[in-house]
């Protein structure tokens, strides 16, 4: 790294302070609305502190908004852990065993299933969200866990990371390995899955983030309100007919969505950087 | 222990032929090496008896097993890869005993097979370092040991010391021949380097576009070269061939000097008469100021020990005379200059003839 000095480093912090203040502001004006009550904030925006911080975060995690159902905030928390963690589990385990035929079996046909599932890199979710839901509709997965979680569970970029990951082993590992007398899935547990631990935990951040942050879809496959999701039960507060959104509380609730992601960013840190920038081999 | 034998082996890629009719014994417990130019087949042969490669047509035999169609950890074989091949993510240890593991084998037998190797092969103090942390000539001695630990009935190495220094190589070098003396299993060793052939070797295997163009001990090859090609390949400099004529049991040069050295009697050719290739090496062609071969200096190269005088045969007639040119080593002492003329003797009895047509050794 370039080391500065005098003036030219003083700049730098200043421009990276501007910029963090920029990105910090709205999170600074969401906790300044959740401690003040709710008829403070009709017409107004304050800018400091009032009282009810504790008080606000406590109802919402405990009741939840009357007028949205009374669902406490914690069970859409619980909603959203289970579908953010099912869609990133999912994601990596089947794209690293699609990615695994792919590189290391020879078989008719491929490099076409490689390309189909690239193909379906070109595809945003939006596309195929009609006939998804047809099908999901048809499953019976309204309103269940399946439902949020197996339609967004197949990963064309999880499955190219890992298949231009495999690639980069050598063959003369898999060689050595037939020698040694270990099978496809000994490989795969005691070579494979080792050598790919860091990508696995950058991918898992990436995916998870991308799972809780789901808003389309559970919007349209849940409609009882104990299995919605923090994301789009927010959304669902903003908008009761015939009420005053009760700004405290959603502020609240964001604050309180965007904590898991933000643990799981912290707490896979050292892997994560270390799965971006190294390779082990 | 067990020999292998190879029968017919035929290997073809894509319609690309490889190997062809490979018919070849390696006896139990001899050190077999492989040698050749590049893209010969070398290790595609390796792999073949590894089991890496499924070979088109033949058999493998290892011991009494006919192996050809077994999976490589069913042949009891192991290999050491030119690159180590070493599971970058487990140590030395692991590194060592996984294939143990993989084998079911219990934690004590492998920890007590492990410790002995790795005395065996001065890795003591590295086991629990993972192979980043290991110089290359270390990381040799784990892929080695990995190997060895198996106890199989046969070792391959595919080139396994061309990634190190000189000196490395000339040390482990050492100590492969120490550990097939302490070891004696059979043993399949692909190279490129002559040092490492002539001196390892038990029997040498020179292969040329897919098929064998000789076996034998490294004398055989070196003393009794059964074609030009492999008169050439082995031995450095490779072997001066120029065009000569047999008459009478004398042997003359293309313009007509009669070689008093070699004469056709000691080489074995006596009954034969006309146009043959004679070979001689650099070392058999000794600097002699009465010596009957007038050659001028090129290239002088000083190697020390000794010089390499690279040298344009001179004829009484310009004209006439081949365009090939010969090397001849002389004293470290002797450092003729470029442009001189030099007299030279063939050492007697050591020339080699072949045909002008087959390239094959006449007998
Ligand atoms: N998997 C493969 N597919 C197609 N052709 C191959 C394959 N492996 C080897 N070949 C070809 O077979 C020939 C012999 O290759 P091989 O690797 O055995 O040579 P080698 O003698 O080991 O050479 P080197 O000394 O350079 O290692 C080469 O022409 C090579 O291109
Ligand atoms: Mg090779």
């Amino acid at each position: 790294m370039v080391e500065k000095k005098g003036l030219g480093r003083a700049l730098s912090h200043a421009v990276l302070l501007f910029g963090a203040a920029i990105v910090l502001f709205p999170l600074y004006v969401a906790l300044v609305a959740t401690s003040h009550s709710y008829d403070v904030l009709i017409g107004t925006t304050p800018l400091w502190f009032g009282q009810e911080l504790i008080k606000n975060f406590t109802t919402v995690l405990t009741q939840g908004l009357k007028a949205a159902g009374g669902i406490p905030v914690w069970v859409m928390m619980g909603n959203s852990l289970i579908m953010a963690l099912g869609i990133a589990l999912g994601k990596i385990a089947i794209s690293i065993t699609a990615a695994y035929a792919i590189v290391f079996f020879r078989f008719r046909g491929r490099e076409l299933c490689f390309v189909l599932i690239f193909i379906t890199l070109m595809m945003p979710v939006e596309v195929r969200i009609v006939p998804t839901f047809q099908v999901a509709a048809n499953l019976n997965f309204i309103d269940s866990y399946a439902g949020l979680i197996l339609p967004l569970i197949a990963s064309a970029t999880a499955t190219f990371l890992y298949r231009q990951m495999f690639m980069t082993i050598p063959q003369e590992l898999l060689e050595a390995a037939r020698i040694d007398g270990a099978g496809p899935w000994r490989f795969f547990v005691d070579v494979v899955l080792p050598l790919s631990r860091t990508n696995t935990a950058a991918l898992f951040v990436v995916l998870f983030i991308y799972g809780w942050n789901q808003y389309l879809w559970p919007l349209l496959v849940t409609n009882q309100e104990s299995m919605y999701t923090v994301v789009m039960g927010i959304q669902r507060m903003v908008n009761i007919p015939d009420a005053v959104p009760e700004w405290n509380l959603i502020m609240a609730v964001a604050l309180l969505g965007m904590l898991p992601p933000l643990l799981v960013v912290l707490g896979m840190q050292k892997l994560f950087v270390r799965g971006l920038v190294e390779t082990e081999k | 222990m067990a020999n292998v034998r190879l029968i017919n082996i035929d290997k073809t890629f894509n319609k690309n032929k490889v190997l062809s009719g490979l018919n070849l014994e390696v006896p139990d417990g001899s050190f077999m090496v492989m040698v050749g130019p590049s893209g010969c087949g070398k290790s595609t042969a390796l792999r073949c008896i590894a089991g890496l490669e499924e070979v088109t047509s033949g058999t493998i035999m290892i011991g009494d097993k006919d192996v050809t169609h077994m999976e490589p950890k069913d042949r009891n074989i192991a290999m050491v890869f030119q690159n180590y091949a070493l599971y970058p993510h487990m140590n030395v240890y692991d590194n060592i005993t996984y294939g143990l593991k993989v084998r079911g084998i219990p934690a004590d037998e492998r920890k007590r097979r492990a410790l002995e190797a790795a005395k065996l092969l001065g890795l003591d103090g590295l086991l629990e370092r993972m192979p980043r942390q290991l110089s290359g000539g270390q990381r040799q001695r784990v892929a080695m040991g990995r190997a060895i630990v198996r106890e199989p009935s046969v070792f391959l190495f595919d080139e396994p010391l061309s990634n190190l220094d000189a000196n490395l190589r000339n040390q482990m070098r050492i100590e492969l021949r120490r550990l097939h003396q302490r070891l004696a299993t059979t043993s399949i060793y692909v190279t490129h380097d002559q040092v490492e052939a002539m001196t390892l070797a038990e029997k040498i295997l020179v292969l040329r576009a897919g098929h064998i163009e000789q076996y034998g001990t490294p004398d055989d090859v070196y003393l009794r070269p059964a074609s030009v090609f492999v008169a050439q390949f082995m031995g450095s400099p490779s072997m001066n061939i120029v065009r000569a004529k047999a008459e009478g049991g004398n042997i003359f040069l293309p313009d007509g000097t009669k070689l008093s050295g070699v004469q056709a009697a000691d080489i074995n050719i006596s009954g034969r008469s006309g146009d043959i290739l004679l070979g001689l090496r650099s070392e058999d062609l000794i600097f002699d100021p009465e010596g009957d071969i007038h050659v001028t200096v090129d290239i002088v190269e000083a190697l020390g020990s000794d010089t390499l005088a690279y040298c344009r045969p001179l004829s009484a007639n310009p004209e006439k005379q081949e365009s090939s040119s010969v090397i001849v080593r002389l004293q470290g002492s002797q450092r003729p200059a470029s442009g001189d003329v030099i007299r030279l003797t063939a050492r007697k009895g050591h020339g080699h003839v072949f045909d002008t047509e087959t390239q094959l050794r006449c007998l």
